[in-house]
């Protein structure tokens, strides 16, 4: 039997801050929908504990972005390349990804993306990527510190307190939400763990389309 | 000689006659100075302290006249009237208390001018005597709590006396009984100034999380007493571009400088701005949307309707959710508090609501966990449900569609 091509797509310091956030994010969302509504939700004991490791969670989540925007800025430097659609994605790319997603993928085509260490992501997910890494994070973090500080002059240029958990809030919800949808869709290999385990080992077995 | 024998027999015989005139002199005086002494003696005292407490210090003088005769020496010897005398008060003449008239009192503000006209400012005008409160015979000039403000706030003493405060601090440590103000007419950062007062390293940052932003957002008596009726109070703070939380007290604006911006409106025309005595979300929201006031802000302060003198330590106060978790129907009660000239505050009742506005009615004041805004949890639930829903109906197709995928 023919050994599968395997390509390395994902290096060890990706698959580091990946599993950093996705663990800190989903710590984040816990603890924060148990200091919206304690009425409700109590997983970590106590109120002031799920504001604690909110708390932590939330600085440990923003050195790790840090060390990721470096990474790929001044190390790997290929943000723009990994991140940025082209112009042919935008024209093209993005129509045959959904397109895939929402009706071929049901009828058994194949994935029109396949994935290379210069290019792992389709159109959509360099676009949805782009803006959650280079603005809605930073956003959420950035309001997030706001809170932790509670710097009052901050808070007044920006409108209020109330502004900055509104916004706060709403991002966090955005990302339980594509918590979700990244779950799911990481199970859409050509098997249901294909993409967990690339992940985990940072190779991806290629697939023979036939 | 001749011609010095008259001049020198005229000049004794004068000298003679002037040392008489000398002589009378003084003595008149001496007798003017000491019938003024006479009459000084009769209008304040024709007798010196101990004279005075030879009866009034025998407790069996009780029995002759009632309790009011008696005069404990050595509780009188340790106040600041003993210095003076009975007689700088009581006028009594030397015949006392055979002359059959009752003695004449001095009354207090002939001393203490300052403190009466003090007290006709505060909340005890009109409503207690000096006596009521001080025993001018007693050390210190204080009666007992029980016997001076027990027995108009008997209440209030007794739940006190039952506290482990009380032990620490009488009731005047905290209230000042010659400017006392209501409950309601002080700002929450003057209450929390007379805790200071002997707590005043109290940071509470050893288990209290954002411990400085909870001791300028609340009141001491909110956590420490079971005070009842939580309710937000809204104080107008200045800002002027820095934030004076360098020392941690909120800089309040004074009645005089809330005039300098309304000018002849008087200073609840800032927000209330029909005049009605009430405030709505829209007046609310065009005071914190107005460029014109963005020197000043809104500060609000948890607080309570009623304050109750069960001082204590509390432990379910230590866990957050006693504040946090109330919920938004706790929070519906909200006033904006006024400065007086006189240093007091009047509170408007805001309309229901304003702290659960989720943008500009309170736009500085959140308590995370009771204070949120239901439709901003309901739009963030559902893009949690938006995200969840489309996985949901895709994995639902996918399952469906299973043998397409097969087939390849």
């Amino acid at each position: 039997m023919e050994k599968p091509k395997m390509i390395y797509l994902n290096p060890l310091a990706v698959r580091i801050w990946h599993w950093i956030h996705a663990i800190g994010i989903t710590t984040l969302c816990i603890t924060g929908a148990q200091i919206r509504f304690p009425e409700y939700i109590n997983l970590f004991g106590s109120y002031r504990a799920a504001v604690l490791v909110h708390d932590y969670t939330g600085i440990f989540v923003c050195i790790d972005w840090l060390l990721w925007f470096s990474y790929y800025v001044f190390i790997d430097k290929s943000l723009i390349k990994l991140y940025v659609p082209t112009l042919d994605d935008l024209k093209t790319g993005v129509i045959r990804q959904m397109l895939f997603y929402g009706f071929n993928y049901f009828r058994g085509k194949p994935n029109p993306h396949h994935p290379t260490p210069d290019n792992k992501f389709n159109p959509m997910q360099k676009g949805a990527y782009l803006m959650i890494m280079t603005a809605l994070v930073p956003i959420v973090l950035l309001s997030g510190l706001l809170l932790l500080l509670i710097t009052q002059k901050w808070m007044i240029a920006l409108g209020g307190v109330k502004i900055v958990v509104g916004i706060h809030f709403l991002l966090a919800c955005s990302f339980a939400a594509f918590l979700f949808v990244h779950m799911y869709l990481a199970t859409l290999g050509h098997t249901f763990w294909a993409h967990i385990i690339t992940m985990i080992t940072g190779w991806e077995e290629e697939v023979e389309e036939h | 000689m001749l011609a010095h024998e008259p001049v020198g027999s005229i000049g004794e015989e004068e000298r003679k006659r002037m040392v008489l005139k000398v002589k009378f002199l003084i003595i008149c005086i001496f007798g003017f100075v000491m019938l003024m002494a006479g009459i000084g003696i009769n209008s304040s005292s024709a007798m010196e302290t101990d004279d005075c407490l030879g009866c009034h210090g025998d407790s069996s003088i009780i029995d002759e006249g009632g309790e009011r005769l008696y005069i404990d020496g050595a509780q009188f010897a340790g106040t600041k009237h003993a210095e003076d005398g009975c007689g700088s008060c009581h006028f009594v003449t030397d015949d006392h208390p055979d002359d059959g008239i009752r003695p004449g009192k001095e009354s207090c503000d002939t001393c203490h001018e300052d403190t009466i006209d003090e007290l006709s400012k505060g909340l005890h005008a009109g409503n207690a005597e000096c006596t009521d409160c001080h025993n001018p015979h007693a050390a210190k000039g204080l009666k007992p709590p029980g016997e001076s403000c027990g027995m108009c706030h008997e209440d209030a003493v007794e739940e006190y006396l039952k506290s482990p405060h009380a032990e620490k601090a009488a009731c005047s440590d905290c209230h000042s009984p010659h400017t006392v103000k209501s409950h309601l007419s002080i700002s929450g950062f003057e209450k929390n100034r007379r805790c200071a007062t002997c707590h005043d390293n109290v940071g509470h940052s050893e288990w209290l999380l954002r411990s400085r932003l909870h001791m300028q957002a609340t009141t001491c008596i909110s956590c420490h007493t079971d005070s009842k009726g939580i309710v937000i109070a809204m104080y107008i703070e200045k800002r002027d571009g820095v934030r004076p939380d360098k020392e941690g007290e909120i800089d309040l604006a004074t009645y005089e400088d809330l005039m300098q911006l309304v000018g002849d409106g008087g200073v609840q025309s800032l927000i209330d701005t029909n005049g009605d005595g009430s405030i709505t979300m829209a007046e609310l929201k065009d005071f914190n949307k107005n460029s014109k006031y963005q020197d000043v802000g809104l500060w609000g302060v948890l607080s309570t309707e009623t304050a109750s003198h069960s001082y204590g330590i509390f432990e379910d106060r230590r866990d957050c959710s006693f504040c946090h978790a109330a919920g938004p129907k706790a929070m519906q009660t909200c006033y904006v508090a006024f400065p007086n000239q006189d240093g007091t505050y009047s509170r408007v009742a805001v309309e229901e609501g304003a702290v659960l506005d989720p943008l500009f009615a309170t736009p500085d004041f959140y308590m995370v966990g009771s204070t949120r805004n239901d439709i901003l949890s309901i739009l963030g639930l559902l893009i949690i449900a938006g995200g969840l829903g489309a996985a949901s109906l895709h994995g639902t197709f996918r399952f469906l569609t299973r043998k397409n995928r097969r087939k390849h």
